[in-house]
């Protein structure tokens, strides 16, 4: 999760989301060399004391304007559509979960091997433990193997929601009537946290998405616990 | 075709008659005779309606001079103005003064309606400049201009006044938040208190966020401190 006064994106938890932090990075030194650009040029002609009353027409230089961003804007581009289409491949998936959003909870089936099914409701206030993030915290966890590709099938069951998690990467709008399929594959163990990212009525801020990524047997355990309590 | 034909297709920059006398120039100089005629007679048109009188009776009043002056011969055109017989090119050309200091030769001077003793400084201008002392020199500077050029380029020092109000307005929203803090405003979440911060902290630690630049990259693990 974020921690305060973070101003830049977290830590990335699947090779995407590395990709994406590299073409943000890419992107943004453009940008920052654009606009180092124009408040020189800002600069000095805001300081000059001189004026050309003669000037009407400039073509070379409207030429030059013209081209030059056109270049910049295909080196942002390519790897803008690289990455683009990268989001979208699926590598012979191990596992698919279904997320289904519901006003206002989440509610996740592992149907694969065995039927597992749960709900994920956001803890109040008065249900945290001490050192527990408000708003974030949730009853039931989405439990998953680490170092696995995972399909994710999104969908809703009354309005639209948007499933997202931002550390691997990840946003897709959950539609009602409709299967949205997300490739999802966490490199390291940890908690990941995301919320809600389609206005959906009245707690709307308050229905996230808890991601816990564990080792294969730790998975296997829970898998086991999930169908025992059922 | 007749004058009064003529003089109505003025204020279009036709001249429908009288090519004759243009048939020797060439054509680049032809188009920009007219445009000279154009200029002239919005110029020209306008000083009539300042003095507010109806359109026929300019015209009227017109004719002969516009007989006199274009009709006949491209000598005269060429000779008022610029390069080429263009008029030259006026930023203000409604004959008003104005200031400014890429255009220091105004058209017309600050004061057009002069008293008795300023219009005998006039006349004495018109004499010997050796005979006008140094505070009729200053005199007549200012008749003919408002400000210097030094005058005119000086700073006014109106951002104190932009930079003073907004920091005024901009303090003033702190009172107003302060006020809504302290009586509006409800009480925040104990998550947000030291203990539950601190304790949160530990959590993530334990947890590793952000491991590769971010919170859990600062601590060192084995010795329990930050790096």
């Amino acid at each position: 999760m974020a921690t305060p006064a973070q101003l830049g994106l977290m830590d990335a938890a699947s090779p995407v989301m590395e990709e994406m932090i590299y073409f943000h990075d890419h992107v943004m030194l453009v940008l920052i060399l654009i606009t180092c650009l124009i408040f020189y040029s800002m600069l000095v002609l805001i300081s000059s004391k001189y004026i050309y009353r003669f000037l009407t027409d400039g073509h070379v230089i409207e030429t030059v304007w013209t081209v030059i961003p056109a270049i910049i804007l295909v080196v942002v581009a390519l790897p803008s559509l690289k990455l683009l289409y990268l989001t979208d491949e699926l590598d012979s998936p191990q596992l698919t979960i279904k997320g289904v959003g519901h006003q206002w909870y989440w509610s996740y089936e592992y149907t694969d091997y065995y039927d597992i099914e749960f709900d994920s409701y956001m803890l109040p206030l008065g249900d945290l433990n001490k050192g527990d993030a408000r708003l974030l915290e949730v009853d039931n966890r989405v439990v998953l193997p680490v170092d696995t590709s995972v399909r994710m099938l999104v969908t809703a069951a009354d309005v639209i929601h948007a499933w997202t998690v931002p550390s691997l990467g990840l946003k897709m709008d959950a539609v009602p009537g409709r299967l949205n399929q997300l490739a999802l594959q966490c490199s390291r163990v940890g908690t990941f946290y995301g919320q809600c990212s389609e206005i959906c009525g009245a707690n709307h801020s308050f229905m996230p998405i808890v991601i816990e990524a564990v080792p294969v047997e730790t998975f296997e355990a829970w898998c086991d616990a999930m169908l025992d309590s059922e | 075709m007749s004058y009064k034909c003529m003089t109505l297709l003025r204020p279009f920059g036709i001249l429908p008659v009288g090519l004759s006398h243009v048939a020797h120039v060439r054509s680049f100089e032809f188009i920009r005779f007219f445009l000279a005629i154009s200029i002239q007679n919005c110029r020209f048109l306008n000083t009539l309606s300042q003095k507010g009188r109806t359109m026929a009776h300019q015209l009227m009043r017109a004719v002969p001079r516009l007989v006199a002056r274009r009709a006949f011969s491209t000598s005269l055109a060429r000779a008022g103005g610029g390069a080429g017989g263009m008029p030259a090119w006026q930023v203000n050309p409604r004959n008003v003064y104005e200031d400014r200091p890429d255009f220091p030769m105004p058209n017309v001077p600050y004061v057009s309606e002069l008293s008795d003793a300023q219009k005998a400084l006039k006349a004495k201008e018109a004499g010997d400049w050796k005979s006008l002392s140094d505070e009729e020199l200053k005199e007549l500077y200012r008749l003919k201009f408002h400000k210097t050029l030094a005058e005119a380029e000086a700073p006014t020092g109106e951002w104190k006044t932009v930079v003073g109000g907004t920091s005024l307005i901009i303090a003033l929203t702190f009172v107003l938040y302060i006020i809504q803090k302290k009586y509006a405003m409800p009480a925040m979440p104990e998550t947000c208190n030291y203990e539950w911060q601190e304790a949160m902290m530990k959590k993530q630690l334990q947890m590793r966020n952000n491991p590769v630049e971010g919170l859990a990259s600062k601590w060192d693990y084995e010795n329990n401190k930050w790096k």
